[in-house]
């Protein structure tokens, strides 16, 4: 995690790493103190699992909820689609990503 | 943890669900993710979960087919243990080395590879009567191919079915596989109407459905991509060929496996009359019961629900003592099978449908197409698609069985129910699923398996077609080549010719060059623009005196009618309609020229402009339907061309003009062509650069001998380049307009000239649409010709800049209209003598014809309807100086 000030704007900056397995250590502090956007680093990560996801969803949402929002940086594709085919709402979000609409769209 | 789906809030959708309901909404949540996560997974990470799952099943399968038997009731624990070592051992058998996961398959020779795709979430359905081993053969199948599957059981078999899932489970996980990867629905009296819901859950995006018919169909009508089953009815047939012994042995083990509850299972005996009797004695021996006649309709209401028609579900899977307990039939204990004479009307008699019980139903038949027929029967009588069986050593019998049998499935001398499940018997893919294809109302007739549970994703490369350079294969270009004609060895020869070579001298130059030893006879009925009446009566000449040399001598309408005379008489069945058909590209098109030819044919041209002695093609006129047909082939080069400048030194000055400005054109239009390569832009060039220079000069002296042979090389050359890269929309529209106002086609095509500059200078409004055509560069290669003609130098360092290249097209518009002005040349409609009025009233069939034109393909601008109107029509005025 880094925190610098440049311009006085406030940038945050969460890791994630290679093999992300659930719960950063004071992710949550860290968010409560930092302002809008979160913004969470993916450069690193090569693989998430299951409880990776869930906890994801449950820290964005808790941010959300704050009226913060977080921002996905620097993911792989490889990344990238396992939040579409996961069809999460605010992790899409995150990404920057339009919520795709049921069904087929051509 | 709350997921939301798409579109919608899960948390108030949950809230306003009863406790099952909210269940069913998380489990599909869940395995919404692990199928997320699935998606990261390695060849080898799925490998390893799959073998440990596959471990786990093979120590489980004993007491998971105990626990089966005891939950439903239904078939032998024995056989369940089979079906689920088939399951798990035999699937992964034929798995283990497939690919599942990135590059699954490589086409090195169409230079496409194939990646795989995971499903998603797959909602199962798994069957009272392969409870277990369905649960294992769909999760190892969706373990391999990554996908994520939910679980909903028949309610009669829940406990055992939620068991096996479980133990997979457990075993994938502890080999790495993504949390809730297999998830399963349990046992409560709310199970149904929660499958049917999850069926049309947005979660769900595959169901794979084995089960009851009723089950299946709302799979289908549920509006997902669904892989179904069909309902069996197996007909078996045994013809006399067959060794009896071992046919019954197999069809007592196939419907005795599971007590019959293998849906492929032989469900009725299609018996040749004259080993019938034989064969029921040797099921009697092995055990069975035979039916006397008047027993049969006893078994048929123990066996056939009055109400629906279909089988008792109550005795599915029984032995066949308690069925004929029910019947009231006196069997043995241990009497395998009931067999049941099928009299009367087979298509209509109770028992021809599918009975998962240990019975039978046979008929016998007096030839092999009655023994098809009544298999037919039974085949269609509720079992399209699914099985069937033929024992025979007779492979006649077994191939026409197997064109005549609707069966994913035909099973050759061996166990049907066994035999379709794969892998044991022959080399099927191991399956629980039978596709039946759109017989049995399915998407698929395979044995359903991991091929059917990945998406594939086709990655083709732009395909490179070779390209080659061809042209006849021996030119001989001095001025008094034709000298070559008397070291040719043949026997007897026809000159193709037209009656004004003999005026012009021609025709007795080359009649004195012929071998002394050779039979040379003359035809020179050839008119100009031949069509193919003209083309019949030569070949008939040529058949009536049997040369084995043609020397064609005259321009590019002999040399053209030359080419299919040869062929014509070579290959007397060759039919000009189906050698004619269009093409879009020229490597698929329909049309199947000869491979080589009989007969030698010498081209030598008197004229300077088609370069036909060097060209694969033959124009020909259709008197009837006013037009030009092409015909493109390599066989249609001549095999020497004769380019002797010789013979066109007394070619009068109107004609030299005219068929100059047609190697112009051949000059201009190769350059630009959507296919020109490096070989061919540099006969262009040359080529131009020739005419240019040479035909100025013959119009002051026409009989120089050197300006002759330059332009005479000329035309040799622009015709080698359009024989490999063929020319554009300059030549349809000259077709076009030659075939309708009867104009020589160098003439035509100078006509066009300067129009069709001014529209491939411009970037087109629409590219041509042609595999090897990879950049647009028409105005660059105008400006360049400028440049290596010499009448423009672009200023150093911006050769390709729009001012620059606008300068250069415009300095060689100039000097062709130089030219085309010096020579006398019509260079517009107008100036042919053709009135507004003529023009006007043809200018729909002008359109028309030059649109069909095969000519437009390799223009580097695709010429559009409306822009061939406004080509003619900017083609009409009186020709200005370019601007």
């Amino acid at each position: 995690m880094t925190n610098s000030k440049p311009h006085e704007v406030i940038i945050n900056t969460i890791r994630v790493p290679a093999y992300f397995n659930g719960e950063i250590n004071g992710a949550k502090k860290f968010a409560n103190e930092s302002q809008s956007p979160v913004l969470i680093n993916f450069a690193e990560c090569t693989f998430i699992t299951v409880d990776g996801l869930e906890w994801l969803e449950e820290f964005v949402s808790s941010v959300e909820s704050t009226g913060k929002h977080c921002r996905f940086e620097n993911m792989t594709p490889s990344i990238y689609k396992v939040f579409k085919v996961a069809r999460i709402d605010c992790l899409l979000r995150s990404c920057g990503a339009p919520v795709i609409p049921e069904g087929a769209v051509c | 943890m709350t997921t939301t789906v798409q579109g919608s809030d899960s948390k108030a959708n949950a809230s306003k669900l009863g406790e099952v309901e909210e269940k069913t909404e998380q489990m599909l949540q869940r395995a919404r993710l692990a199928a997320a996560v699935f998606t990261q997974y390695s060849q080898e990470q799925v490998d390893k979960i799959v073998k440990a799952m596959t471990i786990a099943a093979i120590e489980a399968a004993p007491a998971l087919a105990q626990q089966a038997h005891e939950e439903t009731r239904m078939g032998l624990t024995e056989d369940k243990v089979l079906k689920n070592f088939v399951a798990s051992e035999f699937q992964y058998n034929q798995i283990k080395n497939t690919r599942t996961c990135g590059i699954v398959k490589e086409y090195p020779e169409e230079d496409m590879v194939e990646y795989a795709e995971p499903i998603g979430v797959i909602l199962a359905l798994s069957p009272v009567t392969n409870p277990t081993s369905t649960v294992i053969f769909k999760s190892i199948a969706c373990a391999k191919t990554r996908n994520a599957i939910v679980f909903s059981p028949h309610l009669m078999a829940a406990n055992c079915s939620n068991n096996a899932a479980q133990i997979v489970y457990e075993a994938g996980i502890k080999a790495g596989a993504p949390k809730h990867f297999i998830t399963w629905v349990e046992k409560s009296s709310k199970l149904r109407k929660e499958t049917e819901r999850m069926m049309s859950h947005p979660q769900v995006d595959l169901i794979f459905a084995t089960g009851g018919t009723q089950m299946v169909r709302t799979a289908y009508s549920s509006g997902k991509p669904a892989l179904g089953v069909g309902s069996g009815n197996t007909p078996c047939y045994l013809h006399k060929s067959a060794d009896i012994h071992s046919s019954v042995k197999d069809i007592i083990t196939s419907k005795t496996f599971d007590n019959g509850t293998e849906c492929p299972s032989e469900q009725t005996l299609v018996i040749d009359r004259e080993v019938g009797e034989q064969v029921l004695r040797e099921f009697e021996r092995l055990g069975c019961y035979v039916c006397k006649p008047e027993e049969v309709e006893q078994v048929a209401d123990a066996v056939i629900d009055a109400k629906t028609g279909g089988m008792n579900y109550r005795l599915v899977g029984q032995p066949a003592y308690k069925i004929a307990q029910e019947a009231g039939l006196d069997v043995p204990l241990d009497c395998k099978i009931v067999l049941c004479p099928l009299e009367g009307e087979l298509r209509h008699h109770r028992l021809a449908v599918e009975k998962l019980m240990p019975v039978l139903g046979y008929v016998f038949v007096d030839s092999v197409y009655e023994g098809i027929n009544r298999s037919l029967d039974i085949n269609y009588g509720g079992g399209t698609g699914h099985t069937a069986g033929v024992f025979a050593r007779d492979e006649e019998v077994i191939s026409l069985f197997a064109d005549s049998i609707n069966a994913g499935r035909i099973i050759v001398n061996c166990p049907t129910s066994i035999g379709g499940l794969g892998g044991v018997y022959n080399n099927l893919n191991t399956t629980l699923s039978f596709g039946c294809g759109t017989g049995g109302g399915n998407i698929t007739s395979d044995n359903v398996g991991i091929k059917n549970l990945i998406n594939y994703k086709k990655v083709p490369r732009r395909t490179v077609y070779d390209v080659v350079f061809q042209t006849t294969n021996s030119l001989h270009v001095n001025p008094g080549s034709i000298e070559v004609l008397s070291h040719q060895k043949t026997k007897s020869a026809v000159i193709l010719t037209t009656k004004s070579a003999d005026k012009r001298g021609h025709l007795s130059a080359v009649l004195e060059k012929m071998p002394e030893d050779c039979k040379t006879r003359v035809y020179d009925n050839i008119g100009v623009e031949p069509d193919f009446s003209a083309i019949k009566a030569a070949v008939d000449f040529l058949r009536a005196t049997k040369p084995d040399t043609i020397v064609a001598l005259g321009g590019g309408s002999v040399l053209d009618a030359a080419k299919l005379i040869r062929l014509f008489y070579d290959y007397p069945d060759m039919d000009i309609n189906h050698l004619s058909v269009a093409f879009l590209d020229f490597r698929h098109r329909i049309a199947q020229f000869p491979k080589s030819n009989k007969t030698k044919l010498i081209a030598i041209p008197t004229t300077s402009g088609t370069g036909s002695e060097v060209t694969p093609f033959a124009v020909m006129r259709d008197s009837e339907k006013q037009r030009k047909i092409s015909f493109v082939d390599q066989t249609l080069l001549p095999d020497i061309a004769i380019v002797d400048a010789n013979l066109t030194k007394t070619l009068p000055l109107t004609i030299t003009c005219d068929t100059a400005f047609d190697a112009l054109t051949h000059a201009l239009e190769a350059l630009v062509s959507a296919v020109a390569f490096d070989y061919t832009d540099g006969l262009a060039l040359e080529s131009m650069r020739l005419i240019f220079e040479a035909l100025p000069m013959i119009l002051e002296n026409p009989e120089d001998i050197v300006y002759r042979h330059k332009l005479h090389h000329a035309s040799c050359l622009a015709g080698m380049a359009i024989g490999n890269v063929s020319v554009g929309v300059n030549h349809a529209l000259a077709h076009s307009l030659g075939a309708t106002f009867d104009v020589s086609h160098g003439r035509a095509n100078g006509v066009f000239l300067l129009s069709t500059l001014d529209y491939n200078e411009n970037v087109p409004g629409k590219f041509v649409s042609i595999s090897n055509y990879h950049t647009w560069v028409a105005d660059k290669k105008y400006a360049r010709a400028a440049e290596f003609l010499g009448l423009y130098k672009p200023e150093e360092g911006k050769a390709d800049t729009d001012e620059e290249v606008r300068k250069g097209i415009k300095a060689l518009k100039q000097r062709i209209y130089d030219l085309g002005r010096l020579c006398k040349q019509p260079l517009s409609i107008s100036e042919l003598g053709i009135t507004p009025e003529e023009f006007q009233s043809k200018l729909p069939i002008l359109v028309k014809a030059a649109f069909e034109d095969l000519s437009i393909k390799t223009n580097p601008r695709f010429p559009m309807i409306e822009e061939m109107v406004q080509l003619f029509v900017s083609a009409y005025p009186e020709r200005q100086p370019p601007k």
